[in-house]
Parts: C-alpha cells; sequence; structure tokens
C-alpha cells in the first residue's frame, strides 16, 4: 500500500520535480509511471525509497509514515521494499549468488535460510547455473535478473523499479516483464518507471501519467499513449 | 555483535583486502611508514633515557684533600661539612694509597713498571662523592672547593654537559618531529582510506539501498583496516630490528660509545611491538570509521 499526500519536491537548486501529488496504490497492484523526461518518475520513486525528503506532504509506504522515519529506522524499513534500479547496481567483488545472499545477511538470515532461499529465487529467474559469476561476466539482461532476485529474496511487500529494462533490448526486456508479472502474481505491489511504450501496451495494467511533476492522468487498464 | 555476523565480517574483511590490492598495499605502506618513525622515536627515547642514567650513575665528583689536612686527622671534620651541603646522596673516604693500587690494577704489565720507582702515597686522600641531580655539580663542586683542607676537586663537568645538553635537544627536537610526523601520517591514512572508500562508494550505496545497518557496512572496513594495521605493525617491527641491530653494531665500534652502552633489541622488543600493533590497529580502526562515515549518509 502506497499512499502520497500533497507530496511537493523542490531540489535545492530551485527545481520543482514534484508538485502536489496525490496518489494511492494498492496492495498487489501493478502500477507504470509514464511521463516524459525530466516529469519527475525518478523523484517519485527516491521518495518511496526514503533516499530523499519531500518538500512537504506526506508519504505513506505500508503503513510506515516514511517522513517521520528516523536515521535508524531507515534500514529496517527498506528492508521492507524491494528495489531494482536501471544500472542493476550489484556488489562488484560478490557473485551472482553472493549478491542475493548479501540482502538477506543483513536482515539477519541464517545460513541454512540462505542456502535454501537463495537458489529458490535464482532458479526464479532463470539464474541457477549461472550463480558463482561476477556481475562483469554478466549480460546486461542477466545483470537485472539478478537484481530483481535481490529484491524480492526477502518478500517484500513492495517492488520499485526505475526503468529496469531501461539497458536492454526488447527480447531480454520482455522476459524481465514476464519475471515482473510472476512476482506481481505472488501477492507483491509493483511501481515500475519506465519509457517502453510497448511494454505498457501489452501489460495492460494501471497506468500513471507524469507530466511537469504533476499527475496528468491515471488509468485502471492503460495504455502508453493518449490514444489508448 | 552476533557470532554469525563476525565471521562474516572477518572473512568479508580478509577477501576485501585482496580484491582491493592495490590500496591494501598503499595503506599498509603509509601504516609502516608511520610506524617505523615511531618506531625510531621510541628506540631513541628508551636509549637516551638508559644513556642518562648512566650518566647519571657515573654522577660523582672526586674531592682531594691536602696532606696536611689528612696528616692533622681533619678527614672527619671535613666530611662532616661536605655533608652538609644539600643535593649529596652518599659520600666515600679513600686512602691515596688505595686509588694508586686501583689506578695500577688497571694498567698493563709494562705500564706499571713505569710507576714502580713512585711512592705509594702520590696520591692523595680523597672523597668519592655521589650527587642526587647531576646538574648540580658545578654548583656543588665551587662550594666544596671553599672548604678548609680541600686541595681540589674533580668533577667531570664538561662530558656530564654534553652528554645533558644533546640528551635534551634530541628529546625536545624528537618530540616535535614526531607530533608533525603523526600529524602528517594521520592525514596521510585518513586520506588514503577515503580514496579506497571513494573508489567503493558505489559498492556503500548499494549496501545502503539493500537495507543494511550502518554498523553492518562499517564493521567490515573497520576490520580491514585493522588487519591492515596489524599487518602494518608487524612489517615495521622487523625493519626496526634490522635497522636497529645494525645501527648498534656500528655504534658500538665507535670510541665515543665506549662509555656507554645501547640496549639490546632483546631487552626492548616488547616496548616496540606493543605499541605498534596498538597504534596499527587503531590507526586502522579509527581511521576506516572516519573515513566511511561520510559515506554512509544516504
Ligand atoms: N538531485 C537532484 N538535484 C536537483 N535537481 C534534480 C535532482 N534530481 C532530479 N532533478 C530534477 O528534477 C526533475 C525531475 O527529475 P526526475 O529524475 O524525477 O525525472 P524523470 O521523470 O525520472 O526523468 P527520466 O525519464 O529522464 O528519468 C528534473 O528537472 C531534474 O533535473
Ligand atoms: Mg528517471
Amino acid at each position: 500500500m502506497i499512499l502520497f499526500e500533497n507530496v511537493s519536491k523542490t531540489y535545492e537548486n530551485g527545481v520543482v520535480a514534484l508538485h502536489d501529488v496525490d496518489l494511492f496504490i494498492d496492495k498487489g497492484e501493478f502500477v507504470f509511471l509514464v511521463g516524459s523526461s525530466a516529469a519527475g518518475k525518478s523523484t517519485m520513486i527516491r521518495l518511496m525509497m526514503k533516499e530523499i525528503e519531500p518538500t512537504s506532504g506526506n508519504i505513506v509506504i505500508n503503513g510506515v509514515d516514511v517522513c517521520s522515519l528516523s536515521r535508524r529506522e531507515i534500514p529496517f524499513f527498506r528492508r521492507t521494499i524491494g528495489v531494482v534500479f536501471q544500472d542493476y547496481r550489484l556488489l562488484p567483488n560478490k557473485t551472482a549468488y553472493d549478491n542475493i545472499a548479501y540482502a538477506m545477511e543483513i536482515v539477519g538470515a541464517s545460513r541454512r535460510e540462505i542456502r535454501r532461499q537463495v537458489p529458490n529465487v535464482l532458479s526464479m529467474v532463470g539464474l541457477t547455473h549461472k550463480a558463482n559469476m561476477y556481475p562483469n561476466e554478466l549480460s546486461g539482461g542477466e545483470q537485472q535478473r539478478v537484481s530483481i532476485a535481490r529484491a524480492i529474496v526477502n518478500n517484500p511487500a513492495v517492488l520499485i523499479a526505475d526503468e529496469p529494462t531501461g539497458n536492454l533490448d526488447p527480447e531480454t526486456a520482455k522476459g524481465i516483464m514476464e519475471l515482473m508479472d510472476d512476482i506481481n502474481r505472488r501477492g507483491t505491489t509493483i511501481i515500475m518507471a519506465t519509457h517502453a511504450e510497448n511494454i505498457v501496451n501489452t501489460m495492460q495494467k494501471r497506468v500513471i501519467r507524469v507530466e511537469s511533476g504533476a499527475i496528468s492522468r491515471d488509468d485502471k487498464k492503460g495504455g502508453y499513449s493518449y490514444a489508448n | 555483535m552476533p557470532i554469525r555476523n563476525f565471521k562474516r565480517f572477518v572473512s568479508e574483511a580478509v577477501s576485501n583486502i585482496f580484491k582491493n590490492g592495490l590500496m591494501s598495499i598503499a595503506s599498509l605502506f603509509i601504516t609502516v611508514a608511520c610506524l617505523f618513525i615511531l618506531g625510531v622515536f621510541l628506540v631513541v627515547t628508551i636509549n637516551l633515557n638508559y644513556i642518562s642514567k648512566q650518566v647519571a650513575d657515573q654522577c660523582q665528583i672526586q674531592v682531594y684533600i691536602t696532606r696536611e689536612a689528612s696528616n692533622t686527622g681533619q678527614i672527619q671534620n671535613i666530611s662532616n661539612q661536605i655533608k652538609t651541603i644539600e643535593g649529596i646522596s652518599d659520600i666515600e673516604f679513600k686512602r691515596g694509597e688505595d686509588t694508586f693500587a686501583e689506578f695500577k690494577a688497571g694498567l698493563s704489565e709494562e705500564e706499571r713498571a713505569s710507576y714502580n720507582g713512585l711512592p705509594d702515597n702520590v696520591i692523595d686522600d680523597s672523597f668519592k662523592i655521589t650527587l642526587h641531580d647531576i646538574s648540580e655539580a658545578g654548583a656543588i663542586s665551587e662550594r666544596i672547593s671553599t672548604i678548609s683542607g680541600v686541595s681540589r676537586v674533580e668533577n667531570r663537568q664538561d662530558m656530564i654537559n654534553i652528554v645533558y645538553s644533546i640528551t635534551n635537544a634530541v628529546r625536545h627536537v624528537s618530540v616535535w618531529i614526531i607530533l608533525i610526523f603523526m600529524f602528517i601520517s594521520v592525514f596521510i591514512i585518513s586520506n588514503t582510506i577515503k580514496l579506497a572508500l571513494y573508489a567503493r562508494r558505489k559498492e556503500i550505496n548499494i549496501m545502503k539501498y539493500v537495507g543494511a545497518t550502518d554498523s553492518f557496512i562499517r564493521w567490515p572496513f573497520m576490520i580491514e583496516g585493522m588487519l591492515v594495521g596489524i599487518a602494518g605493525a608487524i612489517i615495521a617491527y622487523f625493519i626496526v630490528q634490522s635497522c636497529y641491530s645494525a645501527g648498534v653494531a656500528a655504534l658500538n665500534s665507535t670510541p665515543t660509545m665506549s662509555l656507554l652502552t645501547l640496549r639490546a633489541f632483546g631487552e626492548i622488543w616488547h616496548m616496540i611491538l606493543i605499541p605498534f600493533v596498538l597504534v596499527g590497529v587503531l590507526i586502522g580502526a579509527i581511521g576506516s570509521a572516519l573515513s566511511i562515515r561520510k559515506y554512509l549518509k544516504v
């Protein structure tokens, strides 16, 4: 469950990235954030994971008032949401397996739990045979699968993705979207910012269009463009 | 910190040391250099203290009395007068014959032959006086020389003065050199670590995004720093040891050192190794903790 109430964000340099945004996303939804470059999509996502603070307004995620979290509580809050980035952000010194295991280690999972769960998600993203490879030995699509596996390994209620297919060819992107759909069907709420028109059009999910820092359209089963 | 995490942190730290080999070597090198300077300081201080103690032990005044005074039984009287002077810890009477015999005993057979014609009482009776504080030797000598019956006062003030001024000068200078050097070293080390961390800030960032707590991120870095510190301490220790042994051997062969001795490394090794390990671990841990702070604020 994600709630934005009158959220505004003005960056230190004076750029108004979001202006008075209201938004409600229910548990289990799959939502696309679309809109032209500099519209404010990434800003919304960075607000959700408390990478930045809103200038005004309220943000509630899974019942947690994000704005009132103290510095010490942030790590524990972040463990309840999975995050996927355009540039994968894997730890370069760790294998695919260890990257995923790291996310479990920080939450204090036991060796046994890790040995059971990591192969599970690896097989879910179809990378069992590449478990012991380092990120620089994997293709972009494979790295993104590892990063998705890492994001979901602790069963977060919400998965946030900022242009997860941005660096991938259409065929690979399609595979990633099937994976996301799969994850969504298991009950995880998904918010995904994207420019990929055909992905949005084929998936037929809720589409929120952001324009100049405000929500201009919100379609229950939408397509990318106005024509749809 | 749970045991499970501790094991994780240590293995993480060890693998990071090797994966960031160049930076580890740079940190190691600087730690060794810093500790080496500290070692020079320690060795110099330890030996200066040792030398000044030796000088203090040799801090004696020889007071000769006139033959007339000896013959008229004034020895006790003179001794009493000397004892009233402050700063004297011990006074010992020595007959001239004994002094002469001792002197001759220290000579070789041939040298001794040339003294054979002399009478036994060629040297005057004397007092050997030990002082509390060597720096008062001059003043006390002067006062004693005014006592009637005293013919001459001999002290080794010249030698004492030289050793003392050198000791003091070196002590003052070395404190400053060390302070300045420590400052520079800490600066360089924390910057090296910062540089190392700058390359790894992305890594730290990712850890934060995944929800790692600050301490979970910090520990491996700190252990890494401590391990490099310990390694640096051990390397620096062996360098100091070999330099010291070579230096002592070279110094002991010079004539000036015939009067004084330096400490053997076997006697002082722990005074080097323990501070090295402590300082190495501290520099590594504090350096890492301070440098990482900036990158944890995400
Ligand atoms: N850290 C920042 N400091 C200052 N201004 C920023 C910062 N990040 C983003 N902005 C500005 O905020 C506005 C919204 O940026 P944002 O990244 O949210 O856009 P976006 O919708 O994600 O764009 P894109 O589709 O290109 O990723 C832009 O004008 C951008 O220049
Ligand atoms: Mg963006």
